[in-house]
């Protein structure tokens, strides 16, 4: 019988990567085929439209829609400030004069004849796309973006929060394990990508990203943290232009849970070095993952040829599998043997099962659907 | 010559192969008649293949039906992967059909000029057409225009249905809806380079001005208005243009649907849609209100079906959607809607709050992952009661007993559209509950399953329980198009799981007094009197192909129907739980402190065998 595939979070040394970057709209690309890009250049832009402002002039004249023409002192297409008149309606009575003046900087859109309505669109907002990874330009894709490859080694994280940054890769903490409760004292920790262990607060998030991290990476966080911070985030992104600005990475899952060792040591392994930090996530369909690219310049360290041998995912006897749910969570064993009936286990169910050796030397029995490969 | 009965396939059918793309499986199920009628003879599934790399729905379909061949033994498929039509002695099939949610479904926005009336009528033809509704925008809402754009612009649906003023009336409200969604321009979520559908069913005076509005930036098309006067309903016409744009526009754009359009033989389904039309296609045959859940990891539809008239002679049909509610995906929306503390007093042992969120939030991370120890799989549960109840409420505030045909009503009780309809929606008046989704038909146990129905929807008086056990409804939905009675046949002997009936008396009562008494003549011609008090439940045996008959009477101050009956001798069905007689009174009330409240939780679970291990 062939062995049953199992989906697991990439942790990789060195892979050759490609990643679309697209704008949200169309805009102009910046780059060529074969160009080679560096993950913080900027390789596409476009210009968001403004937010609509809908108002009444109708109302503010008090003349019907259909008159509106006659008072108008700005066309369609023409520029105005924010307080400036667009309509003016004089008497010789002051008492009967009105006006309506524009509530934001913008442009006129239009001016609805049926209901009086006009429609102001603020200036335009520049948006750009980075490259991401270190690489070369083999698609462009026109008005949209590019498609670029390149080496790095990749860390693939279970959730995130924020956008995307780049940065100096810092880890803090001495091994997996370690719980960050209280803001550590780093000199420098501007721009930096700050690396904890088994935990970070909510508390320590905030303080790290205030202090000028760009993002944090861990191995558990609480979810109901979580959930603040994101509706935090989001209240934040309505109310300012540039919006919330920090990242986080949670390598393992919600609640205290080490870091898996081989992510630990990789990430250590690469401080000091660039990194790219995608805090990005959708769990719906379409399913996007948080992400830690590490770059590095592949003709002065070019990589091996075992450090690119792929391999299958595939569960089978000895390979390392992690759990990733229950109560051996973020424990690691040997795959013993995969039973091919279905399996009693505690809850009652019959599932599809594996018999995992773990480091004390017990054999026990775990749904496949809660393993991955390690 | 065959003689013709009630399981004969009125198509003259041999063999049927049905498929439903799901977003994550394509599930493929194939109908034989060996005899006895259309009967479930194999089912498979594969990964459904509408995302990156594949891109090809029909990649799915075939890797599904490759596995219905294996485990029939039938040859489906020829040798250039396309399914062999018309069948011919032991290979192919008469009919293909399929239905499907693939990508998310269809995602839809809705507007009207006044909420609560024409947003309304819109939101029904949407949900009744299968959408799920992204947003529900009204002129008469709380936002302002710039947040109305905001919004609009956010989201990206794969169509819109402008309703708003009835004919003849003002035109100024419903223009000025079309101008700022014309302003917003809202991209479609598949696909580019086309624009985005919109069907305008409002004042069918403002028809050239709102079309005005909205020219060069949405496909425009126009049906008869939903609401033509204050006390008229009509939503079949803008419910058929969503079918036909869903073909002609949104599902041309999903990879790989052109294709497998044009296998089918009929219309392509969204899935909530098939489902809809098997619940009341079986309902009507039957003549019983029905009640149906298919709760998933993002969304939880309701569909309902009960009987109005003093004979029980008009049926109304209502289906929501809970977009945000759900059992992994959506899990943080279930816990932000209701609170933890609503999760955890269903627990029957304590746990710590912040470790309860982890594990529900490890839950939407990793949607694929079991509990593997008792108390997870308490927890999820706890959930699932939770996001089934509160999709319920939505239900019960939006089932107001409008069928979607022509109907007339009184300009007062348009007026009092929430008093009207909530009436219609009685759990008493509800004969079987029909529960759907992983949680409910993969549960350890069954019992688990029906009190998870029982605890959510609290089921009063005389009410018969199942689960769809291999979700087969969207299946038999699409089938049930051309050949309703073999769906009803092949419902109730394959897809159904019967797992018995609920007895509970309507009201309440000081815990401990006399509630019920209950005599059961079983067939074997045992005979079991019970007297029950008020607060407590009891589960009996009583297998799946038994029946009983029953006498039951309750004390002053509780009823048993929508009669208010006191007194009640009836047949009933067993089923894989059986029989549960809950005492614990309608509407069901938690004790209030932890420890009480566990202590109760704990006694009913005991009582009726919900966890191995809650008596330790």
């Amino acid at each position: 019988m062939r062995n049953q595939y199992a989906p697991s979070l990439a942790v990789k040394a060195i892979t050759l990567l490609r990643r679309e970057r697209r704008l949200p709209l169309k805009g102009d690309v910046l780059c060529q085929p074969g160009d080679r890009v560096m993950p913080n250049q900027v390789i596409a832009r476009a210009r968001l439209p403004g937010r609509i402002i809908p108002f009444s002039i109708s109302r503010s004249l008090g003349v019907a829609p259909s008159r509106l023409a006659e008072y108008l002192l700005k066309k369609k297409g023409d520029k105005v400030d924010a307080g400036e008149v667009i309509a003016k309606r004089s008497s010789f009575l002051k008492v009967f004069s009105a006006q309506a003046v524009s509530p934001a900087k913008g442009t006129l859109l239009s001016v609805s004849p049926l209901t009086g309505q006009a429609l102001i669109q603020a200036p335009f907002k520049p948006v750009e796309v980075m490259a991401f990874l270190r690489g070369t330009v083999i698609e462009v894709i026109p008005e949209r973006g590019a498609l670029i490859e390149g080496y790095a080694g990749l860390v693939q994280g279970a959730f995130g929060l924020g956008k995307e940054t780049y940065g100096e890769l810092l880890p803090i903490v001495d091994s997996p394990e370690q719980v960050l409760n209280e803001t550590p004292g780093i000199d420098d920790i501007r721009a930096k990508v700050v690396m904890a262990g088994a935990m970070v607060s909510k508390n320590v998030f905030i303080d790290l990203i205030e202090a000028g991290a760009s993002a944090v990476i861990t191995g558990g966080f609480r979810f109901g943290d979580a959930m603040d911070l994101g509706k935090e985030i989001n209240a934040k992104d309505r109310k300012s232009a540039g919006g919330f600005q920090g990242v986080l990475v949670v390598t393992e899952g919600f609640g205290r849970i080490e870091m898996a060792r081989k992510t630990f040591e990789l990430l250590c392994e690469s401080a000091g070095r660039m990194v790219s930090v995608s805090g990005i996530t959708q769990v719906r369909a379409g399913v996007v993952r948080p992400e830690i690219l590490i770059h590095r310049d592949v003709t002065m360290d070019p990589p091996r040829a075992t450090d690119l041998n792929e391999t299958i995912g595939f569960l089978e006897p000895g390979r390392m599998v992690r759990v990733i749910s229950g109560k051996r969570f973020g424990k690691t064993g040997k795959l013993v043997s995969l039973p091919k009936d279905p399996q009693r286990i505690e809850t009652g169910a019959f599932v599809r099962a594996a018999k995992i050796e773990f480091d004390n030397g017990r054999e026990e029995l775990v749904p496949r659907a809660n393993l991955e490969l390690e | 010559m065959k003689m013709h009965n009630d399981r004969d396939s009125e198509q003259g059918l041999t063999r049927v192969l049905l498929t439903d793309c799901g977003s994550t499986t394509t599930k493929a199920v194939l109908l034989e008649d060996k005899g006895k009628g259309l009967r479930l003879s194999a089912r498979g599934q594969a990964p459904t293949t509408v995302e990156n790399p594949v891109e090809d729905v029909t990649v799915g379909v075939l890797n599904a039906t490759r596995e219905v061949e294996e485990l029939s033994g039938r040859k489906l498929l020829d040798d250039s992967g396309k399914i062999i039509r018309p069948g011919r002695q032991d290979i192919g099939v008469d009919k293909y059909m399929s239905t499907s949610s693939a990508g998310g479904g269809l995602q839809m926005i809705v507007a009207g000029v006044v909420g609560s009336m024409t947003g309304e009528s819109a939101l029904r033809a949407a949900l009744g057409a299968g959408a799920i509704v992204m947003e529900l925008l009204a002129y008469d809402d709380k936002r302002s225009p710039h947040e109305k754009v905001e919004l609009v612009r956010r989201l990206k649906p794969d169509m819109i249905l402008l309703a708003g003023g009835t004919d003849g009336g003002t035109k100024s409200h419903v223009v000025e809806i079309a101008e700022l969604l014309a302003a917003a321009a809202p991209r479609p979520r598949l696909g580019e380079g086309y624009s985005l559908p919109l069907i305008y069913a409002g004042n069918k005076d403002a028809r050239r001005e709102v079309e005005s509005a909205l020219k060069g930036v949405f496909e425009f098309k126009a049906v008869e208005n939903l609401r033509p006067t204050l006390e008229e309903e009509n939503l079949e016409p803008a419910r058929e243009e969503i079918h036909r744009l869903f073909l002609d526009h949104v599902m041309a754009h999903a990879p790989g649907y052109n294709k497998l359009m044009k296998w089918t033989d009929g219309p392509l389904m969204p899935t909530p849609a098939a489902v809809g039309a098997m619940i009341q296609s079986y309902a009507d045959k039957k003549k019983i209100g029905v009640l149906a859940v298919d709760i998933g990891g993002a969304t939880t539809d309701i569909f309902s079906l009960v009987w109005t008239g003093e004979e029980r002679e008009k049926p109304v049909y209502n289906r929501t959607v809970s977009a945000n509610l759900g059992m992994s995906y959506s899990i943080g929306n279930v816990l932000d809607s209701v609170g933890l503390e609503e999760v955890l007093k269903w627990l029957p042992v304590e746990m710590d709050s912040k470790e309860a969120l982890d594990k529900l939030g490890n839950k939407m991370i990793r949607p694929t992952t079991i509990p593997d120890h008792v108390t997870g799989l308490m927890l999820e549960q706890a959930v699932a009661r939770e996001a089934l109840s509160s999709s319920m409420a939505q239900h019960m505030e939006f089932a107001r007993g409008l069928s979607g045909l022509k109907r007339t009503r009184t300009v007062a009780e348009a007026f009092r559209q929430k008093e009207g309809g909530a009436h219609l929606l009685n759990m008493s008046g509800i004969d079987l509950i029909i529960g759907s989704g992983g949680v409910l038909s993969n549960a350890p146990s069954r019992v688990q399953a029906a009190m998870m129905l029982i605890d959510a929807f609290q089921p009063a008086g005389i009410t018969r329980l199942a689960v769809d056990s291999i979700f087969m409804l969207p299946h038999l939905g699409v089938l049930s198009s051309i050949d309703p009675g073999s769906a009803a046949n092949v419902l109730e002997k394959d897809c159904l799981v019967n797992l018995g009936t609920c007895i509970a008396p309507i009201g309440r009562g000081r815990h401990g007094s006399h509630c019920l008494t209950a005599e059961i003549r079983f067939e074997n011609g045992k005979v079991q009197a019970l007297d029950i008090p008020f607060g407590s439940i009891k589960r009996l045996d009583l297998p799946s192909s038994s029946k009983a008959g029953i006498e039951l009477e309750v004390s002053k101050g509780f009823f048993l129907g929508q009669g208010r009956e006191r007194k009640i001798s009836t047949r009933i069905r067993g089923g894989e739980v059986g029989l549960i007689l809950d005492c614990r009174g309608r509407p069901l009330v938690l004790g209030s402190g932890d420890s009480s409240r566990r202590e109760l939780v704990n006694g009913w679970a005991v009582e009726t065998g919900l966890y191995d291990l809650v008596d330790n």
